[in-house]
């Protein structure tokens, strides 16, 4: 199994590169000076300092060259600094990560709530009236633009009922209460799409599992019902859901962005938005880094569960 | 969804003869549902061709001030927008725009996804690594981000959106295309056409292709719906269609605005939108049934 | 009973118990007199002393129907403590006052003011004393006698030196957004060599010393000047120019100075969350006093929150978790008129006015035929984007200059445009006729109308398009966000941009000086001469008018230039969104400010 870890670190680190690549180019192609952009319109228009800039920045110098001095300086946390209120990256990251985290975190949370016991529960009576309905949720879930959930639980519970605070984030720090009232329906909204695909797949897997060959000597070993289910076909069952939920991680950020922008919540997704609508260059290269890295972490670390529950790769 | 199940999928169905489009229609329609979501879907084809019939009024310039903001009624239907234009005709309207972003983009991805996949998988060796890596890389991007980051480079419109959300598609095709592809070549006649000395484009044409086409077929049906959402996503952040041109995620977008004055603009198109994408979503896992020997036993998901 | 009952009973005699105290705080006191009286303006003392000379627009009365600019005599003392939040929509840039393109949010409360512009009693708004106690304003030079016992947050006087410092800054640093408002500065005699080292290190501390700016004594500063500026005392009051504490600044830094800032306002900086939030709390060493002779402020916190979306934020005011904010949309006012937890203050001298600019000065643009200008000015109808965008607060506008404002003209013998679609129609024609060039294969004239991603912004265009349409125009809408947009309008040297057909804009007005609506604007040397205007006659007129001190020669001269931009119609002002501030019914005391310059010095939660 150190092995298969090991095989897989490797081959995420030119992947990790070639993202890196990209997050650096983009912000080249975006029309706009970066030297204006980072001085703004006082200063640019003053010749001396407009230049004086440009050397800095090194924008005479060819390209490979700039990105391996952005490489470096990124390695060692220098990520620039944002052209809109001159804070330094790094920081807007650290303060803005956690909240992003908490959000998606939230939202996996209450997708794994209700998708498992769904999924697990269809599986265990195929067709009957729950499946029925339970697949027919699950699917209308995909076919649901998480945006308009979000509109339509906003003039439901804030507008409406007005039970709910439409929007906003309150650190945990400041007050637990306001924060997760806060979160409910932005990880509710975010984690719809996610629950439905988890539920589907977790009833396909399973029912899968359940009609296999292996499964039939279990029960014939004589062990209950029950403990069949936990501990056998659950384990199998898993390992593409597993692969599913590293899959989704992209599609969770994506979500992120629009969820964050909605409910006015400071996270990295909205700052991502922002900063491509400002043309803050350094912020943008920094986020999309951020973002494709923990893309490719949640992956790892599903690759890795994956190896821990799939009994093939376990005892290589 | 694991990709060992589509292989699956495409080995069986290489073996026995392939089944008559006829066949294939048979089994999706006996899928639960299935009738259905081909009857939504036919609604809104035939309401995308049949807009300028259907219309109440101009969708972009019958602008009414008066008549602003005010909910469904006998003069309209579905509502008035802010500037008093008549909301079901600018949701007929959008139709086009939703389901022609869907067919291009996915069109794009698809296009280039299977040449990427293809030659990856076909070729094999180094030109497989380097162009598995770079979709790995590109793959790795959020797509929402990924797809505005492009349109910011690309420009805004309708046009733009269709191109960036083409490109966001590509990856996931790709990667399967050349799923697909691995287990295709190998196949027992693919070998004995090589051996016999059949040159590469022939092999591709007469004997891959056929074979990755069924699971490639199911995700794309899928990718519509995925796409169409993608599109209403960056029109509901501003930078896919622009105004004045309707698309439903433009008037979701002004409905999200104007929520307390006018709430039934939030409804509908995102209404619209639902129906559509659960009818391709329908539609494709109708079609992974029926092309499924094994599901398709089962009596289907 | 049982144990359900006993449960409710006790619910219910707790509730009672706790609402007591809320209901008799709500319940009116005996009248009380305005508390914490500003030190009282020094009447005439103070003007300048040059005959017939005011910068204020003295002459002005305000609208008779236009808002309540002073509240309803509040019920009950001043209380002091808790803390209130403020919804902002507009994300900070930086603290430092000269070098903030972004909105004040916040930022007059850290600072204060040389001079402050406010309202009287009867509505009339002129300058104030703040940290200048009394000005004299010449052509020459302007002295400035300094409040006294005035100190920054970190200890340091604010004293002669210091104003110097400042000023010198305001003037001199090449960054400094209110360079072009402070000309007139003798700066003959500045040496290069100093200056040029200090623009060589923008973002150190500020060491340059002027001769222009000179200390008279320990709390008098005067400046120089080579040519006369009337509106000097106007851009003193102006948020741009408020002091900071050199001490800070030339520790800190530039930029770090910009996030952590230091003034000698009534509170103090505390944090900045980016994208998040800025916290201020109360200045202790406060020079001013409140109704029972402790130093002012009386509220000990101020929140200020970024929401950017409108029925978010309205949605926290309802709910009380925010206690403030301005300019909600026209759409909004009649929902918030009925809520009873709210106040809406509206005014008509200051609004939101939306504009539409041509670029005459694009060779392959069609707007460099002064008849299609006119002709599209002609084609829209100003009440009806009030009305459809401004909902019950917007006004159809039809001079540049507000009401109120000094070069207001009343008599009304000033042209203007509206809304004759026959008129357009027939200068459209009449173009074409003469230059067959203007008009395309289908036989109208083709343009793009640029617009700034703004909800607002972009269904005006929508509205636009119709109208332009309809007179033989074919227009396309582009919009960009706002860095794109100006990039594309605004010349700079060496840059490309500065081209465009037709684009709209929008900024606050108020009846303040008119030399700053011109100036900025539409001077050719203006920081955004985002029309291209080059017109000798024109500039001409804009200086003459800012360097006069004869208030009837002023107002002549201003006439002049609404009579000449409405000949050439290289821009016009649409309508306004009347400025309005919401806030909790519990905040008491609120005085009408300038716009977005909210004080809540004197203010108390009740």
């Amino acid at each position: 199994m150190a092995t298969y870890i090991f095989q897989r670190v490797l081959q995420m680190i030119p992947v990790m590169l070639m993202a890196t690549i990209i997050s650096f180019s983009i912000i080249f192609l975006l029309p706009g000076d970066p030297a204006l952009l980072i001085l703004g319109d006082q200063l640019a228009s003053d010749r001396t300092i407009y230049e004086a800039k440009r050397a800095e920045l090194g924008l005479d110098r060819p390209l490979p060259i700039q990105y391996l001095d952005w490489l470096g300086k990124t390695a060692r946390g220098d990520l620039g600094v944002s052209t809109r209120d001159r804070q330094p990256v790094i920081q807007g990251i650290r303060e803005r990560l956690p909240v992003t985290l908490q959000l998606a975190g939230l939202a996996l949370l209450l997708a794994l709530v209700i998708s498992l016991p769904a999924g697990i529960v269809s599986a265990l009576k195929p067709g009957s009236k729950l499946d029925i309905v339970a697949s027919l949720v699950a699917f209308s879930g995909i076919a649901l633009p998480n945006f308009w959930f979000g509109i339509l639980l906003i003039y439901l519970f804030a507008v409406f009922l007005r039970w709910l605070p439409p929007s906003g984030y309150m650190p945990f720090s400041e007050d637990p209460a306001q924060n997760l009232l806060r979160m409910l329906m932005p990880a509710l909204t975010l984690g719809l799409g996610l629950s439905a695909v988890l539920m589907r797949q977790t009833r396909s897997s399973l029912l899968e599992v359940l009609h296999q060959d292996y499964m039939t000597t279990a029960r014939a070993k004589g062990l209950g019902q029950k403990a069949v289910v936990l501990g056998h076909a659950l384990k199998n069952a898993l390992i593409p859901v597993v692969t599913v939920l590293g899959l989704q991680t992209g599609l969770l950020f994506g979500g992120a962005v629009i969820t964050e922008s909605i409910f006015s919540i400071p996270g990295l997704g909205r700052w991502a938005v922002d900063s491509i609508t400002n043309r803050d260059f350094p912020v943008v290269q920094a986020v999309s880094l951020v973002l494709a890295v923990g893309v490719l972490l949640a992956n790892l670390l599903a690759d890795i569960a994956y190896a821990y529950i799939d009994p093939r790769i376990h005892y290589r | 969804m694991a990709t060992t199940t589509l292989g699956q999928a495409a080995t069986r169905t290489a073996r026995q003869p392939r089944p008559a489009s006829l066949e294939i229609m048979r089994r999706v329609l006996r899928v639960r549902l299935a009738p259905l979501a081909f009857g939504i879907l036919a609604a809104f084809i035939l309401m995308a061709l049949s807009a300028n019939l259907i219309q109440r009024y101009d969708p972009i310039t019958d602008q009414s001030y008066s008549e602003a903001n005010e909910g469904p009624s006998p003069a309209h239907w579905l509502g008035t927008d802010y500037l008093g234009r008549d909301l079901w005709s600018r949701l007929v309207h959008g139709s086009r725009i939703s389901l022609t972003v869907g067919l291009i983009s996915v069109g794009v991805g698809l296009g280039f996804g299977v040449l990427i996949g293809v030659t990856a998988g076909f070729v094999g060796g180094k030109t497989d690594a380097i162009l598995m890596r770079v979709t790995e890389a590109v793959w790795t991007f959020p797509a929402l981000m990924l797809a505005l980051a492009i349109t910011s480079v690309l420009g805004r419109g309708l046009f733009n959106s269709m191109l960036a959300i083409g490109i966001v598609g590509i990856p996931f095709f790709a990667r399967l295309a050349r799923a697909s592809t691995l287990t295709a070549r190998e196949l027992d006649y693919v070998l004995a056409a090589r051996a016999l000395g059949a040159n590469t484009p022939r092999i591709l044409a007469r004997h891959i292709l056929p074979n990755i086409a069924a699971p490639l077929i199911v995700q794309a049906s899928l990718g519509l719906g995925t796409a169409i959402i993608t599109e209403a996503s960056l029109s509901f952040l501003g930078v896919g269609v622009q105004a004045p041109t309707p698309s439903w995620g433009l008037e979701l977008r002004t409905g999200y605005q104007y929520l307390e004055l006018n709430p039934a603009v939030a409804v509908f198109p995102g209404l619209f939108i639902f129906l559509t994408v659960l009818a391709f979503n329908f539609l494709g896992d109708a079609l992974r049934t029926a092309l499924d020997p094994r599901l398709a036993r089962r009596g289907g998901d | 009973m049982n144990r359900r009952q006993l449960l409710k009973m006790l619910g219910v005699g707790a509730f009672t118990a706790a609402s007591l105290p809320l209901l008799e705080a709500c319940s009116p006191a005996g009248p009380a007199a305005k508390p914490g009286d500003a030190p009282a303006k020094p009447a005439d003392a103070a003007k300048p002393a040059a005959p017939g000379a005011t910068t204020a627009p003295a002459a002005a009365a305000r609208p008779a129907d236009a808002a309540k600019p002073v509240a309803a005599a509040p019920a009950g003392p001043p209380k002091r403590g808790g803390q209130i939040t403020v919804v902002v929509q507009n994300d900070w840039v930086t603290f430092d006052p000269p070098f903030n393109t972004a909105e004040p949010n916040g930022s007059n409360m850290i600072f204060g003011n040389w001079i402050n512009w406010q309202a009287d009693n009867k509505g009339v708004w002129g300058p104030t004393p703040d940290l200048v106690a009394e000005w004299d304003a010449k052509p020459e030079a302007v002295t400035l006698k300094l409040q006294k016992g005035v100190k920054f947050h970190d200890g340091t006087a604010w004293d002669a030196k210091a104003a110097k410092w400042n000023l010198d800054r305001l003037i001199f640093h090449p960054a400094s957004g209110v360079r072009a408002n402070l000309r007139g500065v003798d700066v003959s005699k500045e040496d290069t060599a100093a200056l040029d080292k200090m623009k060589a290190d923008a973002n150190g501390a500020f060491t340059f010393s002027s001769k222009a700016v000179e200390v008279v004594d320990d709390s008098t500063v005067r400046i120089n000047f080579a040519s006369p500026n009337a509106s000097i005392v106007s851009v003193l009051t102006g948020t741009g120019a408020a002091p900071i504490s050199p001490d800070a600044y030339n520790k800190a830094g530039k930029d770090a100075f910009g996030r952590k800032p230091v003034g000698s306002g009534p509170y103090r900086f505390v944090e900045w969350q980016s994208g998040s939030h800025v916290v201020l709390e109360k200045n202790p060493d406060y020079w001013r006093k409140g109704a029972d002779g402790q130093p002012l402020p009386y509220i000990d916190k101020l929140t200020y929150r970024l929401i950017i979306d409108d029925s978010v934020r309205l949605l926290e005011l309802k709910s009380g978790n925010a206690h403030f904010t301005e300019l909600v949309q026209g759409k909004d006012v009649g929902g918030i008129k009925s809520e009873p937890s709210l106040s809406i203050v509206e005014s008509q001298a200051s609004g939101n006015n939306y504009r539409v600019i041509f670029d005459s000065s694009n060779p392959e643009g069609p707007f460099r035929n002064q008849k299609l200008r006119q002709a599209m000015l002609y084609a829209l109808d100003r009440e009806a984007m009030a009305k459809t965008l401004g909902f019950t607060s917007g006004l159809a506008r039809k001079y540049q200059l507000p009401k109120g404002s000094s070069g207001y003209d009343e008599s009304e013998k000033l042209p203007f445009y509206w809304y004759d679609k026959a008129k357009a129609e027939a200068l459209v024609k009449e173009a074409i006729a003469e230059d067959k060039s203007l008009a395309g294969p289908d036989g109208k004239v083709a343009f793009t109308f640029t617009v700034i991603d703004r909800a607002v912004d972009k269904a005006q265009s929508e509205m636009i398009k119709q109208m332009g349409e309809q007179v033989g125009f074919s227009i396309t809408l582009e919009t960009l966000e706002r860095a794109a947009w100006t990039a594309k309008l605004v010349k700079r040297p060496g840059q490309p941009g500065g081209k465009f057909e037709m684009a709209s804009m929008r900024n606050p007005v108020t009846a303040d000086d008119p030399d700053s609506q011109f100036r900025t604007y539409y001077h050719s040397a203006g920081s955004y001469n985002v029309a291209h205007i080059e017109d000798k006659e024109w500039d001409k007129l804009i200086d003459d008018a800012g360097a006069s001190f004869d208030d009837a020669k002023r107002k002549q001269m201003y006439f002049d230039l609404e009579k000449r931009a409405f000949e050439q119609a290289w821009y016009s002002t649409l309508w306004q969104q009347n400025w309005n501030w919401v806030f909790n019914k519990k905040l008491t005391n609120f005085q009408e400010p300038v716009t977005n310059r909210w004080d809540f010095t004197e203010m108390w939660m009740a």
